[in-house]
């Protein structure tokens, strides 16, 4: 039944792709690249691992294979967890957002993130308020009076649960204009689309999602985005949309995303990153890609980004305590 | 004629060599992903999105549906050959499809899979076509509360996967429920039962439990006495095509699985599992032979594997109709067609006429394509079972183990993976159905969710689910569905009453 | 039947256990909750409660006869043979524990080689040749096609080091 030939010839084939797959050279980098991201494929982190993979091969700016690992679980504490593991190992990177800081403060995570080594931060989203085209809240304006009004009349969807971005957005724009945050009511959707659908079917007031989930609809003008929380006014399809701050509540928030080494990396390793990083932030194929994918590039240095982090602690430290996070 | 022009005009994007070619591609790397064990549809779709990088937006877009089309096809594979579902929505078929592979009919039941997908994905095509802008208007009157208390009416199918007791198939779904409320708690942000390990807080995998309850308990089943299960083993007799017999029994069943899939899974957006779930309930209840089911009735395999690509059709009405995507597929789709400089949504039909009617026209392709490529594949996937048992059942092993750790690269779900093998095997000595357990964890959270997001609208009064009129109605259904059984006794009972209250 | 009756004592304890612990270990939330997070788990506990009760009752005074009428029982067409080879299913077993462990230390190639061999080593030894090579092609033509050409990266384990 088994022609024992083709089997030995098929092993020996295998054999051959092996060795011929070996590595060569000396110093760093000597090895396969690893990047984790801490979530399952065809999201946000996945995302980014997999376009700062493709950029670095198709640039030719790491001469080793680069694999991108999904570490599925805990909010990306699963992939904190593992990363962890590979204390001094130069040869593992690991995406992150706000996520990393928000999980680390309501003690999710088991590893305090201030361990990894920063690399550099390198794009940008940010956050909007929408409602439904025939809503009567006109103006962003229109709705926080509403919510000042009567709290419990303003139902606010998200797509994730209560203390992740979508909310915690809505309740820094809330608390800003006067608002109590735990008084909001906010409806948790299992992800963006249903939080869409139970929009344009009326069931919610108004919903709070990322500025790329947002587009599609505004141009169908099946809904109105009321306010972006960025510090300045965005192009594109959001040009007439007016921040927060234009609205006259003066905050901002910010969905970065950024890429770390595992604690304890090299210094070696740290500073050829550091340029590498800064190179494939100004290529054609990772220009084109973040164009694609409707982001925004924020490449901030290793020491901007470890100063930005920093200052992003003490702003959700302060938010969280508010809202009832951190107790 | 509008109408004809439009279909014209796609034909003519949809038949040019390239675009042949690509859905050709789709719908063979889909194929082998449905077939391949953990990667479903989503997870190929997102892996193989950098493939489509440089294509045209059609090509491009022609090129993932025929992945999707195909990953849904080959689901079903493995599901019926050894017990192992590749994906969620395919967990059903292991029911009657698994049995009929052991009475040595593997190929009608694979035969029945890939008709019944063609049938249903055809007429989710048509229902774009004609009216899918209607359908999905119509489908935004599923909210929260819609929600609820289909998931109600869907528990009631747990009857009909009870085996010789109510009692003990009850205890299953709850069981399911309870595992259902492990982890990240969507509403409040509180974890539940996750005992502090970061793994739990996502919950437990569904496809960890499936695996683990029908695939390795069978593992297990067969070890425990290979020699019996040897002699047990019958080999492929009859044709791999179905009989006349066989077709006058699935054809009803491939009917009644596209209806009530495309409107459980598509229209109301419950997803392709449910639907399965659901088509099987009604199967149980409608089906002329319906106390074969679950012995390896066709009907069992026909209604579901139509259900799930029905409700896979759905969803892409929803994504190209509306821009929502109705599943995590459609999801990762909608970001690979914004990249691809694509919105889609009502605009659509008008701004991308040949995009749409050039998808459309190549989805009736590819379902072809694929019914072509799948039936002469029967032959080859029965000739999996003449290899020895033992070397089977090491295969299952490797299967079930490789498609487990692939959906989170995770060891813990190995563990459980084992520990539900281990668990499987046990409740199948007790006689305790395996199924409602995974019935109450397809519903549970998606139950309580909904239930909870309906009280939030509402501020807190149930009236919510009585006045809005869908959720009424599958209120009412839910509630005939279980009285069904005992409406003869309450009539027995009546003119019993009456019978002596009359006086002689 | 005896399997029955501790099955059901069990199924009791798990239902107390799971019942017990909605009211110990869920936290209180701090956003505005209608129906909090613990309501729906004491609603299944108290569902749970109630059925392994009646699995109780009717294990130990054999109340409510099985309806063997019903139809089979899905997934699971025949009741289950009693006769067990104990040797063969726990040295399984131990195989494929130790699979679990040695999966992300060994690589994927590696210890699904050695799964397969000593499984086949346990179930049948005539054909070992045979069922090595079939070992061999399987647990690395699965890494390549995984690794290689879908791009799930599969743990590695030494082959890491020879940059495959």
């Amino acid at each position: 039944m088994f022609d024992k030939r083709i089997v030995w010839i098929a092993l020996f084939a295998l054999i051959a792709i092996g060795v011929t797959a070996c590595a060569t050279g000396g110093g760093y980098p000597s090895k396969a690249l690893e990047i984790v991201a801490p979530a399952g494929a065809g999201g946000g982190w996945d995302t980014l691992a997999r376009t700062v993979q493709r950029s670095l091969e198709v640039e030719k700016l790491y001469p080793q294979p680069v694999t991108v690992v999904n570490k599925v679980g805990g909010g990306g504490g699963v992939g904190l967890a593992y990363i962890f593991t590979k204390k001094g190992d130069d040869y593992e990177l690991v995406v992150y957002s706000p996520p990393l800081i928000i999980n680390t403060l309501n003690k999710t995570f088991e590893n305090n993130y201030k361990e990894l080594t920063p690399l550099a931060k390198l794009i940008t989203d940010y956050q909007v308020i929408m409602v439904k085209a025939d809503s009567p809240y006109k103006t962003l304006g229109d709705l926080i009076a509403a919510l000042k009004k009567d709290p419990g009349s303003v139902k606010i969807a998200g797509a994730s649960s209560p203390g992740s971005m979508d909310h915690l957005s809505v309740a820094k724009l809330a608390k800003a204009a006067g608002v109590e945050p735990g008084k909001m009511v906010y409806i948790a959707f299992n992800d963006v689309g249903s939080g869409i659908s139970a929009l344009l079917g009326g069931n919610v007031t108004c919903m709070s999602t990322g500025a790329g989930e947002s587009i599609a609809q505004l141009e169908a003008k099946t809904v109105r985005v009321l306010g972006v929380s960025s510090a300045e006014r965005r192009g594109g399809a959001l040009k007439d949309v007016p921040t927060w701050k234009e609205a006259g509540f003066n905050v901002t928030y910010e969905v970065w995303r950024g890429i770390f080494g595992p604690p304890g990396m090299s210094a070696d390793a740290k500073k050829w990153w550091g340029e590498t990083l800064k190179k494939m932030a100004g290529t054609k194929t990772w220009k084109e890609s973040l164009e694609k994918l409707q982001w925004v590039d924020a490449y901030a240095d290793a020491d901007a980004f470890a100063k930005f982090l920093t200052e992003e602690e003490v702003s959700y430290k302060e938010l969280m305590t508010a809202t009832g996070f951190i107790k | 004629m509008w109408f004809f022009d439009n279909l014209a005009l796609g034909f003519s994007v949809a038949l040019t060599p390239i675009n042949l070619f690509y859905a050709l591609l789709g719908v063979f790397l889909g194929t082998v992903i449905g077939v391949l064990p953990g990667i479903g549809p989503m997870t190929g779709i997102a892996l193989l999105i950098p493939i489509t990088f440089g294509l045209p937006p059609t090509s491009a877009i022609i090129l993932m549906a025929g992945i999707y089309y195909g990953a849904m096809y080959g689901g079903s594979t493995t599901s019926i050959l050894v017990n192992t579902p590749g994906e969620s929505s395919s967990v059903v078929t292991c029911f009657d499809g698994y049995q009929m592979a052991k009475q040595g009919r593997a190929g009608p039941a694979l035969a029945a899979a890939a008709i019944g997908s063609f049938i249903a994905g055809t007429f989710a095509t048509l229902v774009l076509m004609l009216i899918g802008p209607a359908v999905a208007a119509f489908a935004l009157n599923f909210g929260p509360p819609e929600y609820f208390t289909l998931m109600l009416a869907g528990l009631t199918v747990v009857t009909s996967l009870a085996g010789r007791s109510l009692v003990k198939a009850l205890l299953a779904t709850t069981i399911g429920l309870a595992i259902a409320t492990i982890g990240i708690d969507l509403q409040s942000g509180v974890p539940r039962y996750t005992f502090g390990n970061p793994e739990l807080l996502d919950g437990l995998e569904f496809l960890v439990v499936a695996i683990g309850l029908f695939a390795l308990s069978e593992v297990l089943v067969n070890l425990a006495d290979l020699r019996q299960a040897i002699q047990e083993r019958l080999a492929i007799k009859g044709g791999l095509w179905l009989t006349r017999e066989d077709w006058r029994r699935a054809t009803p069943a491939f009917i009644r699985g596209t209806l009530s899939g495309f409107f459980v899974g598509g229209i109301a957006g419950a997803g392709a599992a449910v639907a399965s779930f659901f088509s099987y309930g009604i199967e149980k209840k409608m089906a002329k032979h319906k106390a074969e089911l679950g012995t390896g009735a066709i009907e069992g395999v026909a209604a579901p594997e139509a259900a799930n690509n029905a409700a896979a059709g759905g969803a892409l009405i929803h994504l190209l109709c509306l821009g929502i995507p109705g599943s995590g597929t459609t999801a990762i789709m909608l970001g690979a067609l914004l990249m691809l400089g694509l919105q889609p949504g009502p605009l659509l039909f008008q701004q991308q006429p040949q995009f749409v009617w050039g998808l459309i026209a190549s989805m009736y392709i590819g379902n072809a394509m694929l019914l072509v490529l799948n039936l002469p594949l029967v032959g080859m996937w029965v000739k999996i079972l003449d290899i020895p048992l033992y070397l089977l059942v090491l295969f299952i092993i490797l299967f079930s183990f490789l498609g487990v750790y692939t959906m989170n690269n995770s060891t813990q779900d190995l563990f459980l993976l084992l520990v539900f093998g281990i668990l499987g095997y046990l409740l199948r000595r007790l006689d305790i159905p395996a199924a409602p357990i995974i019935l109450g964890m397809v519903l549970g959270d998606l139950m309580e969710q909904a239930m909870r997001q309906s009280l939030l609208i509402s501020d807190g009064s149930y009236a919510i689910f009585v006045t809005r009129p869908f959720s009424l109605f599958f209120l009412l259904l839910a509630i005939v569905s279980i009285t069904n059984p005992y409406w003869k006794y309450i009539g027995v009972g009546l003119r019993r009453w009456f019978g002596r209250g009359a006086p002689a | 039947m005896k399997e029955n009756r501790i099955a059901s004592v069990v199924f009791c304890l798990f239902a107390l256990t799971y019942f017990a612990l909605a009211f110990t270990t869920i936290a209180q939330p701090s956003v505005l909750q209608i129906l909090g997070p613990d309501a729906f788990p004491k609603a299944i506990g108290v569902l749970m409660l109630i059925l392994s009760g009646v699995y109780v009752l009717q294990s130990f005074r054999g109340l409510g006869r099985e309806d063997e009428t019903r139809a089979a029982i899905i997934g699971a067409e025949d009741k289950v043979g009693t006769h067990i080879e104990w040797k063969t299913i726990a040295l399984m077993l131990g195989v494929m524990l130790v699979y679990v462990f040695l999966f992300e230390p060994l690589g994927y190639p590696i210890a699904t080689f050695l799964m397969f061999v000593t499984g086949a080593a346990i179930l049948d030894r005539r054909h070992w040749k045979r069922d090595t090579l079939i070992a061999a092609v399987a647990s690395f033509g699965f890494y390549f096609t995984f690794s290689l050409v879908l791009r799930v990266q599969l743990p590695a384990g030494p082959l890491r080091w020879l940059g495959l």
